[in-house]
């Protein structure tokens, strides 16, 4: 790729990395490691949420989608329904997080249900759903990092997997969730201002949006309706999926717990929802701009369809541009790796050793040293364990939204939720996702065509949930005066 | 919470349970007009949760129910729309096939319409003062307990 590319992508590592050694000045303890020192305001959390979010897959997945299927294929599903997820998440927990954040200590998800349920247990199994969770995540974007670091710097895919979890590390491992947020807030400034020049660029190039609309109908009339080539049922359980299931996703919810002020709660589901909003002008522009030129013979045949994007920047846009464009990709994929750095490494040190009646002593250098070695195991991962990358990276978004709503999100709007219904659920949750999802790469797939797995996991975990609950009533509450006053709303 | 929203709160919890079921229901029968309907009403139940305090009250109905409302709208609109073709006609909206042009413009404003009931219905916490203090001084003081140790 050109030098002018190169290096206004290198310039943005070089920002983060700033951001970094700055972020690890500020890190002082545990607290600012987990939770920024519950010093943050409105617009930094807001971007952090969609920009933590807004994954490499959302981003190059999302384009690759709509190129193969239409606006279907991500945008009129998960596109759309994540940003009203994240609204309703808000209406949901947003305000019983910040107060139970008040209560003293509370760092992780784990801490939250432990004062919810007063039970080390469910503290446990929620560790073991974000720690297999965020394994998988980091796997896929180690992957995603090599792949575009590779291209842009014409090197070898590892050594651009290496250099890529270097700067990670940097500011992930010194700076921790002060180092994650505001690179976050710099990552979400690029990708929304990109994702906004963008779209204008590649209307134009694709002729106008009639053309783009007329080039789809000669193809296949499909791809220019809503859904486009994908069957209406699988829409349906996908706007469940991400509308709801955002809820439970800990990268979101662990936000509420580092904010300063309840105030700061009051724009920030419409500004993340906006944000994440624009990103998708660009997926949809891009997408549907470059199915219609391959239409025409126009946009160059690819390897794969996740390629789109990175060829539409680099082939119609001006170099510098596509410097940012390929920057704000690797934005999105860095800003999620970090988010989930962090996640598990509070499951890792806090979490899953409290649930076993043990605490570990200085957090902050523990923590520090299993950020490391996350980085290179899911390196590692990456480079010799494909087929475990793959299996783990279906523990992502459904499992997170089957094990953590239910338990988390429910669990602190319904004051008769009980411990054994959040543990069955989690249970539940995990046990339908893997069943489902790794008997579909071994062809075994019980449900009707169209359904999403994850979104039957997650239905059937509030199922269980509230059933388990139901019938596993104490004869008394055992919730404390203080988290039964934080849960009201 | 008061007796009265937190039996609110419960018939909720069972009205969710009611919508799982269907949903469930749904999937198994692969029918998607019982899977997105019920998702809706799940939408209208979680604004309603984050009202537990003004339940039964007049504003969560009203702000749950127009977005209920207005998205149940929007669907049943694209449904009849797309009925005979996915295309809907040959007309164009804004360049767009009109199904696509409603589905497009249509869906991000009514998730910025939620976001801005959000922040219009969002009534400041109040926390105890000193209790803030006292969990800020906890987080600060914990670094000189963990490196001492």
């Amino acid at each position: 790729m050109s030098t002018t590319i190169a290096g206004v992508v290198a310039a943005y590592l070089l920002a983060t990395i700033a951001i970094g050694v700055w972020a690890t000045r500020k890190t002082k303890n545990a607290g600012d490691f987990f939770v920024a020192g519950r010093n943050l305001g409105m617009l930094v959390v807001a971007l952090a949420v969609f920009t933590s979010i807004q994954s490499g897959f959302g981003v190059l997945g999302g384009t690759g989608l709509t190129f193969e299927s239409g606006l279907g294929g991500f945008v009129a599903a998960i596109g759309f329904a994540a940003p009203l997820g994240f609204v309703l998440a808000w209406f949901l927990v947003a305000k019983r997080m910040w107060r139970i954040a008040n209560l003293g200590e509370v760092y992780t998800l784990g801490d939250v249900v432990e004062h919810r349920y007063g039970s080390p247990g469910v503290r446990g199994w929620v560790g073991v759903a974000v720690a297999l969770g965020v394994i998988g995540y980091l796997g896929v974007q180690v992957q995603a990092t090599g792949f575009i670091m590779s291209a842009i710097f014409d090197i070898e895919f590892r050594t651009a997997a290496v250099i890529g979890l270097v700067i990670l590390g940097i500011y992930a491992i010194g700076g921790g969730t002060i180092a994650a947020v505001y690179t976050d807030l710099f990552q979400g400034i690029i990708l929304v201002g990109v994702s906004a020049a963008v779209v204008f660029i590649a209307i134009n190039a694709g002729g106008g949006v009639q053309n783009i609309t007329e080039n789809l109908q000669s193809s296949d009339p499909a791809l220019a309706s809503p859904f486009g080539t994908v069957p209406t049922l699988t829409i349906a359980c996908y706007l469940f999926l991400f509308g709801i299931g955002a809820a439970g996703q800990p990268q979101l919810l662990t936000k509420f717990l580092m904010i300063r002020d309840s105030k700061e709660l009051r724009w920030g589901a419409l500004v993340s929802a906006v944000a994440y909003l624009l990103t998708m002008l660009l997926v949809a522009g891009v997408g549907l701009t470059a199915l219609s030129l391959n239409v025409q013979g126009e946009f160059p045949a690819l390897d794969s369809p996740d390629q789109a994007l990175t060829r539409f920047f680099v082939d119609f846009t001006p170099p510098l541009l596509a410097g940012l464009g390929l920057a704000a990709i690797l934005a999105a994929i860095m800003s999620t790796g970090d988010a989930f750095l962090n996640l598990g490494a509070a499951s890792l040190i806090r979490d899953i050793p409290r649930s076993l009646n043990f605490r570990i002593r200085n957090e902050l250098l523990w923590s520090r040293l299993v950020v490391a070695v996350l980085l290179v195991v899911s390196l590692l991962f990456s480079f010799y364990l494909d087929t475990l990358v793959a299996l783990l990276g279906v523990f992502g978004w459904g499992t997170f939204a089957a094990a953590l709503f239910p338990a988390v999100v429910l669990g602190l709007v319904w004051p008769r939720a009980t411990k054994h219904g959040a543990i069955w659920s989690i249970i539940a949750s995990l046990v339908a996702n893997f069943v489902l999802e790794i008997g579909g790469l071994y062809d075994f797939a019980p449900l009707p065509e169209g359904v999403v797995n994850g979104a039957f996991a997650l239905v059937v975990a509030i199922v269980v949930f509230i059933a388990v609950s139901l019938v596993t009533q104490p004869a008394e509450d055992e919730t404390s005066p203080e988290v039964r006053k934080a849960m009201e709303s | 919470m008061e007796r009265e929203a937190m039996e609110f709160s419960n018939k909720l919890m069972y009205v969710l349970l009611g919508l799982a079921v269907l949903m469930l229901v749904g999937m198994l029968a692969s029918s998607w007009r019982v899977v997105l309907y019920s998702f809706l009403l799940v939408v209208g139940v979680s604004i309603l949760f984050g009202f537990t305090r003004e339940l039964p009250g007049r504003r969560p109905v009203l702000v749950a129910g127009s977005v209920v409302v207005l998205y149940g709208l929007l669907f049943a609109v694209l449904d009849v729309m797309t009925g005979g073709e996915p295309t809907g006609s040959t007309n164009y909206v804004l360049g767009m096939t009109p199904p696509m042009a409603l589905y497009l413009l249509g869906f991000p404003v009514l998730v910025v319409i939620t976001g801005v009931l959000y922040a219009v219905t969002f009534t400041q916490e109040d926390v105890d003062p000193e209790l803030l203090e006292r969990e800020r001084a906890a987080i600060g003081g914990e670094e000189s307990e963990g490196e001492s140790r």
